[in-house]
């Protein structure tokens, strides 16, 4: 059994007994077939003793039984560990960064509070998941869209503070950028609210997110400053039609021109996410003299790689996006983009993958190719193996390594090199590792997420441990070119904060000076976001 | 005389309550309809419906993706309540059911693993806790013709339940032969 840190068994006993009068007999789950199902499904520590566990978890239906259990908590100096609906696959799941920390379970905080479909907003507790709130949204007929990750089972909220990411258009589709308005239950107990959350009667919650004075809402993502209860998203109104297109180029370096213009066109608001692909990638496992050339060490002149795409006629890259609003518009605005692409591009070509006009009925939104483009929740990512380029080898889970690296061609070509180079100094060279056919994600509006996944086992503590060392001389490797990761696993976390080492770390000495002024006793979330308190802050780096 | 629609309107697939784990998994009670799902792009999955269908049970079919199974069947009857479910599946999706069977205060109780290999045979692998005996017996019997076997399981007198919360799969290495697996979900009952 697993036990709080510091704590004697009869303080853990009495702890227990406050537990279940702040939140009642079924909130509290000690049993070990409860507890085992927070143990993060995608751990690279799977079984061995560095794996963190939970004690208990706590699971609260209402903002005040979170103060009670943070008040029992803060007395008792037991670490809480709060999870949204513990969805967080990848990144760390519904594992604490410290053993023996109680989880926080808020799925029973499910309520959608309120969605407005006038000034597009919705207000929602953290056990809202996207398949509910867009199941809110289609049930009382609202005029809004959600914009939703790839699955589509996880928080609402959870994703925002994960600085977590989806599909449509920009500033949607950052979700820790689109919310506005937070309320918060602090170390001490108190509840706090944000922004015009901070101001008694206000109406706008939800619409204006600075209020006034410090933007504090930060502190509350990729960190242990509190436990959020509530929080206000800007939502996107339904446009007239979604048009999806494609443009595919031929040679390695019509990347830096692609790429060029499609930041143009996004940064101008006329289009949504534009995925990269490279049609090569696939390819390789039909023809094998294609992967013979990936892996060569000249690869990265790109010559032999375009005289092949030229004589098999594929493209070296392809970037499938979708335009939203009238259709006057939006066909205008194709039109335009077709014609600076055919200028800086000599051979790109065009596909009208698909042409959506709102409202669908059931069955036309089961048609779509790609739902999250338009803010249908799904689960296909799950169906198969779900192979893909960010997740290549489907073990049992993967670790996701996500560099972020400006939104220029150059900086694709030479983060291919560098990562690709230092996979193969590793000895890891597969067609999943990083190379000529890696493709930049685009989930985040300003720049690229140079992303890559390695698996993970729940049978096989060898895969695991090749996977943790990849990731750590990868991690290193990035905050060398200046490529730092955007999100984490608890595994990591701290590794990833240290490479933002600005001024001798500044960075996380200030977050630890909050820290030890907001929660002196360290009970929030120790240790997440890279930082601890000071009772666990020793002997670490 | 009795018709097969009959049968399947008003029979009813009952999991004999012969045996419960260690950790004291329930059975569904003697009279419930067992729901089971399958994914009907294989035909293992497809043959394994159609033998379950013949033995009572109600046989709902998806393509790949649960997502609408979940938002207008499951979801609403695991919020009424913990309603077993039994399915031949990828393994991905019942990761997906898993987790939400969790909420529901379920677990998947039964699991097999089905992995073709690259030289047509069927390589079967039960989750530690229900290795037993009586489903040793039965993989080494069943070879390719294991749809039928496991629907026989599923409606046998016997065979062990046990929590397989958060089991791994066969943890093969990458390949284009993507494994099924057969499992049950049901509720746990608490000692």
């Amino acid at each position: 059994m697993v036990m709080p840190p510091g704590l004697s068994a009869t303080q853990w006993k009495a702890a227990q007994q406050e537990f279940r009068s702040a939140i009642g007999e079924d909130g509290l789950l000690l049993s070990d077939e409860d507890t085992v199902l927070y143990r993060d499904a995608y751990s690279a520590w799977w079984g061995e003793a560095e794996e963190k566990l939970v004690a208990a978890a706590l699971v609260p239906r209402t903002l005040e039984q979170v103060q009670a259990l943070v008040r029992v908590a803060a007395k008792h100096k037991i670490p809480l560990f709060p999870i949204s609906t513990g969805k967080n696959l990848g990144y760390g799941g519904s594992a604490p960064n410290l053993s023996g920390s109680l989880v926080v379970d808020l799925k029973r905080m499910n309520r959608v509070i309120e969605v407005d479909d006038k000034r597009h907003f919705a207000i929602v507790e953290p056990g809202v998941s996207y398949f509910d709130l867009y199941a809110h949204i289609r049930a009382n007929a609202l005029n809004v869209w959600i914009d939703c990750p790839d699955p589509g089972w996880g928080s609402v909220v959870g994703n925002a503070l994960d600085h977590g990411v989806g599909h449509t258009q920009g500033v949607y589709r950052d979700h820790f950028l689109s919310h506005a308005g937070m309320e918060v239950v602090l170390p001490n107990g108190e509840v706090m609210r944000t922004g015009m959350g901070a101001m008694p009667g206000a109406e706008t919650f939800a619409d204006f997110r600075y209020g006034y004075g410090p933007y504090v809402d930060g502190l509350f993502g990729q960190a242990g400053f509190g436990i959020v209860t509530k929080m206000g998203f800007h939502l996107m109104p339904p446009p007239e039609v979604a048009l999806t297109r494609r443009v595919t180029a031929l040679r390695t370096n019509d990347i830096v021109p692609l790429v060029e213009i499609f930041n143009e066109l996004e940064h101008l608001n006329l289009i949504g996410m534009p995925i990269y692909e490279s049609p090569m990638f696939e390819h390789q496992f039909t023809d094998p003299t294609l992967i013979k050339l990936a892996q060569a060490a000249d690869w990265h002149d790109g010559k032999a790689l375009d005289a092949y795409a030229v004589s098999n006629n594929i493209s070296r890259w392809s970037v499938t996006f979708a335009l939203y609003g009238p259709m006057e518009t939006v066909e205008a605005t194709w039109r335009w983009a077709k014609a600076k692409f055919t200028a800086a591009i000599p051979g790109a070509r065009f596909d009208e993958v698909e042409t959506l006009r709102f409202p669908l009925d059931d069955s036309q939104v089961e048609a779509i190719k790609h739902k999250v483009i338009v803010g249908v929740p799904n689960m296909n990512i799950f169906q198969l193996g779900a192979r893909s380029a960010f997740n290549p080898h489907p073990f049992d889970g993967h670790l996701l390594f996500s560099p972020i690296i400006p939104k220029t061609g150059q900086a694709v070509l030479k983060a291919q090199r560098v990562f690709g180079d230092g996979m193969r100094e590793m000895g890891v060279v597969t067609p999943y590792s990083y190379g000529p056919f890696t493709v930049p994600a685009t989930w985040i509006p300003r720049a690229f997420a140079f992303t890559n996944g390695f698996p993970v086992s729940r049978s096989d503590p060898k895969v695991n441990k090749r996977s943790r060392e990849t990731m750590r001389k990868l991690i290193d490797l990035g905050a060398q070119n200046g490529w730092g990761e955007y999100r984490a696993t608890p595994l990591f976390q701290e590794q990833v904060m240290g490479t933002y080492s600005f001024n001798n770390n500044i960075l996380r000495r200030f977050c630890e000076k909050l820290k030890d002024a907001v929660d002196p006793d360290g009970i929030m979330a120790p240790g997440r976001g890279g930082f601890w308190p000071t009772r666990f802050r020793e002997g670490r780096s | 005389m009795t018709t097969r629609r009959e049968v399947l309107g008003i029979g009813s697939v009952v999991f004999a309550c012969m045996w419960v784990g260690a950790n004291g998994v329930e059975w569904p009670t003697a009279g419930r309809t067992i729901r089971t799902i399958f994914d009907n792009r294989f035909v293992e999955a497809r043959t394994f419906a159609v033998a379950m269908q013949a033995r009572g049970a109600l046989a709902q079919g998806f393509r790949g993706d649960v997502t609408r199974f979940w938002q207008e069947v499951l979801r609403a009857e695991w919020a009424r309540g913990s309603v077993p479910l039994a399915g031949m599946t990828s393994p991905g999706t019942l990761f997906c059911l898993e987790r939400w069977a969790w909420d529901a205060g379920m677990r998947v109780v039964f699991r097999v693993d089905h992995q073709r290999m690259r030289d047509g045979s069927v390589n079967h692998h039960a989750a530690s806790a229900v290795d037993l005996p009586a489903v040793q017996s039965v993989i080494r019997e069943m070879g390719d013709d294991y749809p039928r076997y496991m629907a026989n399981l599923l409606i046998a007198d016997k065979y062990p339940q046990a929590c397989c919360a958060s089991a791994s799969g066969v943890g093969a290495p990458p390949h284009r032969l993507d494994p099924l697996v057969t499992w049950v979900i049901a509720p746990l009952f608490r000692t």
